[in-house]
């Protein structure tokens, strides 16, 4: 069973850079063939108001994963050659070889000392690429540069009203560092028996694009995409989160022997309100300990979720405040993790929109 | 206590046949068919409007989604008196 315990790891940064431009459900209503009453249950139910995408197709994840990490080396006393490995967490590299975490190493000025490589995976993407970078200081490195997100308006198709308007660009960069003392513990876990209800059918080795991957079809709900565009199918994915979320809290408590009471704030992936609230009340929790709003603000953002939300709702907190706090993941593969982390006075400014003219100061 | 659910899940189809200003509910019988009936997202409303429905009765959170809520063969939302009979199990 993959519970695992660390105490010499500690996140020291959290930055994450939203698309550019902010498009409400309102701006898309004619686009998706949404009348009032529609816009107003999507509101009231699902949290739909208003997502940041990029204004150009052109711009990548590495992008704003690029602006994030700069804003840490700008504003943390850190010489980034010190940084010995970097991950990437996305589902959107900016090719489909090499990794893009190689390039990144040497767009941001890194040493080629540096271990460099993607990690695919997308809502569980912050937990898993947050436990390897924590098996990675256990195992010796001093400090380890995190990078997750994807620029979703990159696989989901224009028109599918399914998965677009859920959707919203992000990239975030986490700095961890060696520390003396500062416990943690992840619970992971992996199901591939449900990989066809979340999944870009084609495109990869197993089935190659062909030109009829490129034409818009009909789907059973009369919802159009293309087989090259990201196919969720709703119902399973809610059967799947609410089979799994609730109990891997119930695993988490028992494993790492802490209790509800010691938490300070529980930052789960922001896809599903209907599971926040569920998960809120099920632990009894106010709302102001488990955040719901990101969706609402700033659409999904994969496995950039997380991150943003610290950015988005709780900068103060994590930057002022000594903090034990849970996060949990869970999403396509089906791949699904929680961890309970300590936080001490980490540099994480408010949420920033991507500009094209990054520059590091140092 | 199958009464009182009962009465529950008729007042939610209700409030969720007006907000969605649909006609499917306005003549409830325990057969009255509710997954073929609703998108999974109106399901998701019954759904959430039915919770907080039997916390205020009951005065705790009763979950009565499951792993199977989506499922068309195992669902317990299939009719009304199967919604009542599956709530019924969980409550108690």
């Amino acid at each position: 069973m993959a519970q695992l315990t660390f105490n010499n790891a500690k996140v020291s940064a959290i930055v994450t850079t939203v698309g550019d431009k902010k498009v409400t459900i309102e701006d898309e209503a004619e686009n998706f063939g949404y009348d009032n009453k529609t816009i107003k249950r999507l509101k009231k139910r699902i949290g739909f108001n208003s997502r940041y995408v990029v204004s150009n197709e052109k711009i990548c994840t590495s992008d704003l994963c690029y602006q994030s990490a700069i804003d840490i080396f700008n504003n943390v006393s850190i010489n980034k050659t010190d940084i010995e490995a970097l991950l990437f967490v996305t589902q959107t590299a900016d090719y489909k070889a090499p990794s893009t975490a190689i390039i990144l190493q040497d767009r941001l000025g890194l040493s080629t000392d540096t271990i460099a490589y993607d990690i695919n995976l997308g809502c569980s993407g912050f937990i898993n690429g947050l436990f390897t970078a924590y098996a990675m200081i256990n195992s010796g490195l001093k400090k380890v540069l995190l990078l997750t997100g994807d620029v979703a308006s990159d696989f989901a198709y224009k028109n599918d009203k399914n998965l677009t308007p859920l959707m919203g660009d992000a990239g975030s960069a986490i700095l961890i560092e060696k520390t003396n003392s500062s416990d943690s513990y992840f619970v992971l876990h992996s199901d591939g028996s449900g990989y066809q209800n979340l999944i870009i059918p084609d495109a990869g080795c197993r089935n190659k694009v062909n030109a009829a991957s490129l034409i818009p079809m009909k789907d059973n709900d009369g919802n159009l995409r293309r087989s090259i565009d990201m196919f969720m199918n709703g119902g399973e994915i809610f059967n799947f989160t609410i089979k799994v979320v609730p109990k891997m809290f119930d695993e988490l408590f028992e494993f790492s022997n802490v209790k509800k009471d010691e938490i300070d704030y529980f930052v789960l992936h922001q896809a599903n309100r209907y599971i926040l609230q569920n998960i809120a009340k099920r632990l009894e929790l106010s709302d102001d300990k488990l955040p719901m709003k990101t969706m609402t603000v700033y659409g999904n953002q994969n496995s950039s979720s997380i991150p943003g939300t610290i950015n988005g709702f709780l900068n103060e907190q994590f930057s002022n405040e000594k903090l034990k706090v849970i996060f949990a993941g869970f999403g396509i593969g089906l791949s699904w993790g929680v961890c309970v982390v300590e936080i001490d006075n980490i540099y994480a400014p408010k949420i920033k929109i991507y500009t094209i003219n990054t520059k590091c100061s140092i | 206590m199958r009464d009182r659910i009962k009465d529950i899940v008729f007042q939610a189809l209700k409030e969720l046949n007006a907000e969605l200003e649909i006609n499917i509910f306005d003549e409830l019988s325990e057969n009255t068919a509710i997954y073929e009936n609703l998108e999974s997202i109106n399901l998701l409303d019954l759904i959430v409007e039915i919770e907080d429905l039997l916390q205020k009765e009951f005065g705790k959170y009763i979950q009565i989604a499951d792993e199977n809520s989506m499922n068309v063969e195992q669902t317990i939302f299939k009719t009304i008196a199967s919604t009542i009979d599956g709530i019924l199990e969980k409550v108690s």
